[in-house]
């Protein structure tokens, strides 16, 4: 069983390291090419026109052992991807059979995170904001940052610190408990008894 | 893997895998007919495919960009020494309740 999520946010933001705080291997980074995603958005003046660019994937993993030794364990898949606009295509491959995903937010670039907002929201996929807390940043109240980001009052929001383990747990679990409540009632087991 | 090889020699010149092949797919390595050509990066992806393996695990452990690992896992399922790891259809409900306690235990 395995269950991906991914992991959004600007340049910056604390991908890289909320993927590799939580993850059971080192993680992995691979391209991924783009085919001219970027000819009317990169200003290349003077430049014959862009025909691929390449994004950075990290990649992650933590392996959730069940306590019924008889079931197999649910393999956790982290993707991090970059927020940015231009590499919309990449959402696209990246959120595609997605359980969720964490949009990490910086405060001092609080707008590098409207496009992922905006790309989960139309696409219907469960996410949580997670504000990573850099040291030097000002301490706003998570009312403030909800409210600059326009978020929905349902929409969970959580302050993390993405380098370390605990707290970037934390946030996955608000977000694993978000998609459930998201999704449909369970079915009535067969033969069930009230 | 030879890291001086360049991508192009790896996908002998292509750019597109005929199978629609997803980050996330799982792959896993079975013994493949004597004196098939598996490449020269053949053995190694078998090798890292002993247990099933995601085709964005195995990019980053190769040290490859993914449309590169996508021509060669589609070769290498063609050649037959490896195959898809298919998943069963999951109640989403059951999945991410043990998700859930999964995570919880971990911390």
């Amino acid at each position: 069983m395995r269950v991906k999520v991914v992991v959004a946010g600007g340049f910056g933001a604390g991908k890289t390291t909320f993927v590799a705080s939580v993850s059971e291997i080192d993680p992995l980074t691979t391209e991924e090419v783009l085919t001219d995603p970027g000819s009317t958005i990169d200003s290349l003046d003077g430049v014959a026109a862009k025909t691929t660019t390449t994004v950075a994937l990290d990649f992650g993993r933590i392996t959730l052992p069940s306590p019924d030794p008889a079931e197999q364990p649910v393999v956790l898949m982290l993707f991090g991807t970059p927020g940015q606009d231009r590499f919309r295509p990449m959402w696209d491959s990246v959120a595609d059979g997605a359980h969720g995903a964490v949009v990490l937010a910086d405060t001092r670039r609080l707008a590098d995170c409207f496009n992922a907002i905006d790309y989960f929201e139309r696409h219907q996929l469960p996410f949580i904001v997670a504000v990573n807390r850099f040291p030097d940043t000002a301490a706003y109240h998570p009312d403030q940052i909800r409210s600059a980001l326009a978020l929905d009052p349902d929409l969970p929001l959580v302050v993390c610190d993405a380098r370390e383990r605990a707290s970037s747990l934390d946030a996955l679990i608000t977000l694993v408990v978000h998609a459930l409540h998201r999704l449909p009632a369970p079915p009535e087991p067969a033969g069930a008894r009230p | 893997m030879p890291a001086q090889l360049r991508p192009y020699l790896l996908t002998r010149g292509r750019t597109r895998a005929t199978r629609d092949l997803a980050p996330t797919t799982l792959v896993t390595a079975r013994p493949a007919a004597q004196g098939t050509d598996l490449g020269v990066d053949g053995p190694r992806i078998q090798l890292l495919c002993a247990a099933p393996t995601s085709v964005a695990e195995l990019a980053g452990l190769l040290a490859q960009p993914l449309p590169v690992v996508k021509i060669r896992v589609d070769d290498l399922l063609t050649a037959h020494a490896l195959v898809i790891t298919q998943t069963t259809d999951v109640d989403h409900h059951r999945l991410l309740e043990a998700v859930l306690a999964g995570l919880r235990r971990a911390k």
